[in-house]
């Protein structure tokens, strides 16, 4: 049973009687468990994100124009909150081997690459300028005199690889 | 001891039923809003309900197969002033929705909830624009919203579990908005951000869809307010790092001007934090040892007493490195067991008593956090904050986490609502369950490792200013595992690493807020033009 509506209900009667001119002291909802609802032990029934009760009350308020807005309690799902992985991935059969070094600028190199041949595979394999910007490859659009070293006004993969070899070996600029 | 999991998400229903429910649940609240209006100051960007309020009538869902029909891009703006170091900056705040476009298609993928604070008078062309986003995955943005460089603030007092709470919201004296616009982003799924159909919120819950969502709300935010020609930076805190990372690479490859990337408590390479794992953790637990002897120095547990912290943690890095990290290696691949001095070091130097290194040799976290001091639960985000096992404080399994928790979620309603004037009936949601379901898989593996994507940033951007921020005191991501996942990258002169006393959040702890602001303030001076 979803505890949101009732909560909604509450506030909104308090609310009506607020403004007909009822003083009410400014209600504070018990403040949820906020730990109990986060507690694994304890689920929200039927629902993920679980309804906390920390609607806080608008104070009747007969002579000033500036009624506090009402909106709805935050909600927060009883799931810790994180960097953490679900159950399913928690006892993993094989953990990558963290790679530096050469290894690592091999993984680089390779990343970029793909990066080009995915974005060029509908023109053939190569991109001229405006066909990379339309490809999402701002970089190469911007840095395309560069990679075009042989000015034919479009770039190959390997014009790419080469440009990306040729940085790695200088990458001071 | 080990947390135990929440059961799988029960089905959903049939989505025209679940959207009955909520507009069901929205009139009451479209009337309770209605009703109370909101008087006073500033403009409005979206239709002016009754009494002057911005009132966003959409109803927005965290489930993981929801979806809006369609989006709009309103928004709430106000106008306030700040008063810092004998300066008063006037700003401007906007509160609302933008839509995430996919860049070949043009086609709208999700709309996002954002609150950006602008200087006014500032050549915003040039100016730098910083996106801040949380983690988890599944983390609304809320906790560096309100907690660390924005113009407002709560007033937390951590370390401190015995405070006036709900914490008082005031003015930011160490805000970045006096060198940098702030964009505070809520990923899909998250406070009022929600999939825009016929993608659904679960589309965008992995890693690589995730990064480029961010990527296309950033090209949409720039678009839209004239900032193409301005310096990106973007500021991501935990799993947020790890976006980072992956959308540093994105931003880059696009022609996008990203000029900084800062790493607020990173997990830059989830195969390399034992934390994650069930234990006895399959991968070593070295990263966490010198923070081990942060906490047990809080604690006054360490042996001899050390003197000072920064110095004690060059010792515990020399030890891990040189004494701990092969024995771990050894016990990990052949079951070598310890040398018994060894044990006697670790008891002495971190304050966990002996007999846990012997049981547990390859220490994860969790032991640490609910052994260290008997019959007391230290914090997983900021081990100098406890509770007695068995108190509410110690319920959900972090202290620091639980206590600050309510304050944050109930600020952050009223501040939207009597601040930024913006109001829906929907509910902010601080932590959707979307981590259930994420696709953590990344280049191939199963579990992303981001360090290539940084490297792959930076080698096509060389002047990208990198500037990690860990406290010593956070046991979820460990400040020497960031220092080892960034040493992998080599030599680098534009990526920095900065410590403080603190956890997680180091920025809730007054004086370490302000520590990083002054760090902050060398980063962006420092951008490249």
């Amino acid at each position: 049973m979803n505890a949101r509506p009732i909560a909604h209900v509450l506030a909104l009667c308090a609310l009506v009687s607020a403004v007909a001119g009822t003083a009410h002291a400014q209600a504070v909802m018990p403040p949820a468990s906020v730990a109990a609802a986060q507690a694994q032990a304890v689920m929200p029934p039927a629902s993920v994100v679980a309804a906390h009760a920390q609607a806080v009350m608008p104070p009747a308020s007969g002579a000033a124009a500036h009624a506090q807005a009402v909106m709805p309690p935050a909600t927060v799902a009883a799931v810790p909150r994180g960097p953490w992985v679900p159950p399913a991935l928690r006892s993993p059969a094989q953990l990558a081997a963290p790679t530096r070094g050469a290894a690592l600028q091999a993984q680089v190199q390779r990343k970029l690459q793909a990066d080009f041949e995915r974005a060029a595979q509908a023109g053939g394999g190569r991109l001229t300028r405006a066909q990379a910007q339309a490809a999402g490859l701002g970089y190469v659009a911007q840095h395309f005199d560069a990679i075009d070293v042989q000015h034919t006004g479009s770039v190959s993969p390997s014009d790419w690889q080469r440009y990306l070899q040729a940085r790695q070996a200088a990458p001071a600029r | 001891m080990r947390r135990t999991a929440p059961p799988p998400p029960p089905a959903w229903r049939a989505r025209s039923a679940q959207r009955a429910a909520r507009a069901a649940t929205a009139a009451l609240w479209a009337a309770a809003l209605a009703l109370a209006g909101c008087g006073g100051g500033g403009g409005s960007g979206a239709a002016p309900a009754a009494g002057g309020s911005s009132f966003d009538p959409v109803v927005y869902s965290a489930a993981a197969n929801a979806s809006l029909p369609d989006a709009s891009e309103s928004a709430a703006v106000t106008h306030h002033t700040l008063s810092v170091n004998a300066q008063t900056l006037a700003y401007t705040a906007t509160a609302g929705h933008l839509s995430a476009r996919d860049p070949l298609s043009g086609a709208a993928e999700a709309s996002l909830f954002y609150v950006a604070y602008t200087l006014d008078g500032a050549a915003a062309g040039t100016r730098p624009v910083t996106f801040f986003y949380n983690g988890g995955p599944g983390s609304a943005s809320v906790w560096l919203h309100l907690g660390s460089f924005g113009p407002r603030r709560l007033a937390t007092g951590v370390p401190s579990t015995s405070g006036v709470t709900p914490f008082p919201l005031v003015d930011n004296a160490d805000t970045l908005l006096g060198v940098s616009d702030l964009v505070f982003v809520d990923a899909v799924g998250t406070g009022f951000s929600e999939a825009i159909a016929p993608a659904t919120n679960q589309s965008y819950w992995g890693v690589d869809a995730d990064a480029a969502v961010f990527r296309d709300f950033i090209a949409r935010y720039a678009a839209v307010n004239g900032r193409t020609a301005s310096p990106l930076v973007v500021f991501g805190e935990s799993y947020g790092t790890t976006r980072s990372a992956v959308l540093a690479h994105l931003l880059v490859t696009a022609g996008m001007p990203l000029k900084g990337v800062v790493l607020q408590s990173s997990v830059l390479d989830y195969n390399a934090n034992c934390g994650l794992y069930t234990p006895p953790a399959p991968v070593s637990c070295a990263g966490y040892v010198p923070t081990y002897g942060a906490a047990g120095a809080w604690y006054g547990l360490d042996m001899p007493k050390p003197a000072d912290l920064p110095s004690y943690m060059v010792q515990m890095r020399n030890f891990t490195q040189a004494s701990y990290a092969p024995a771990v290696q050894a016990y990990l691949s052949a079951g070598t067991p310890p040398a018994a001095s060894l044990v006697t070091q670790l008891a002495q130097s971190t304050g966990l008593a002996a007999g846990y290194w012997q049981q547990r040799f390859n220490l994860d976290p969790d032991l640490y956090q609910y052994s260290l001091v008997s019959g007391t639960l230290i914090g997983r985000y900021d081990a100098r904050m406890s509770a007695p096992a068995g108190s509410a404080l110690a319920s959900d399994g972090d202290p620091s986490s639980t206590y600050i928790t309510p304050s944050f979620s109930s600020a952050i309603v009223s501040y939207l609502a009597n601040d930024l004037h913006y109001t829906t009936p929907s509910s902010y949601v601080m932590l959707s369950g979307a981590i259930n379901t994420w696709n953590f898989t990344h280049d191939g593996k199963a579990l992303p490792d981001t360090v290539p994507d940084l490297a792959a940033a930076l080698a096509l951007a060389p002047k990208l200013q990198v500037l990690s921020l860990n406290g010593y005191h956070d046991l979820a991501t460990p400040f020497h595992q960031t220092e080892l996942d960034l040493q992998r990258l080599g030599t680098q002169p534009n990526v920095q690493t900065r410590l403080y006393s603190g956890g997680h959040m180091t920025y809730l702890d007054d004086t370490s807020r302000g520590l990083e602001r002054a760090d902050l303030a060398a980063f962006y001076a420092a951008l490249a033009p």
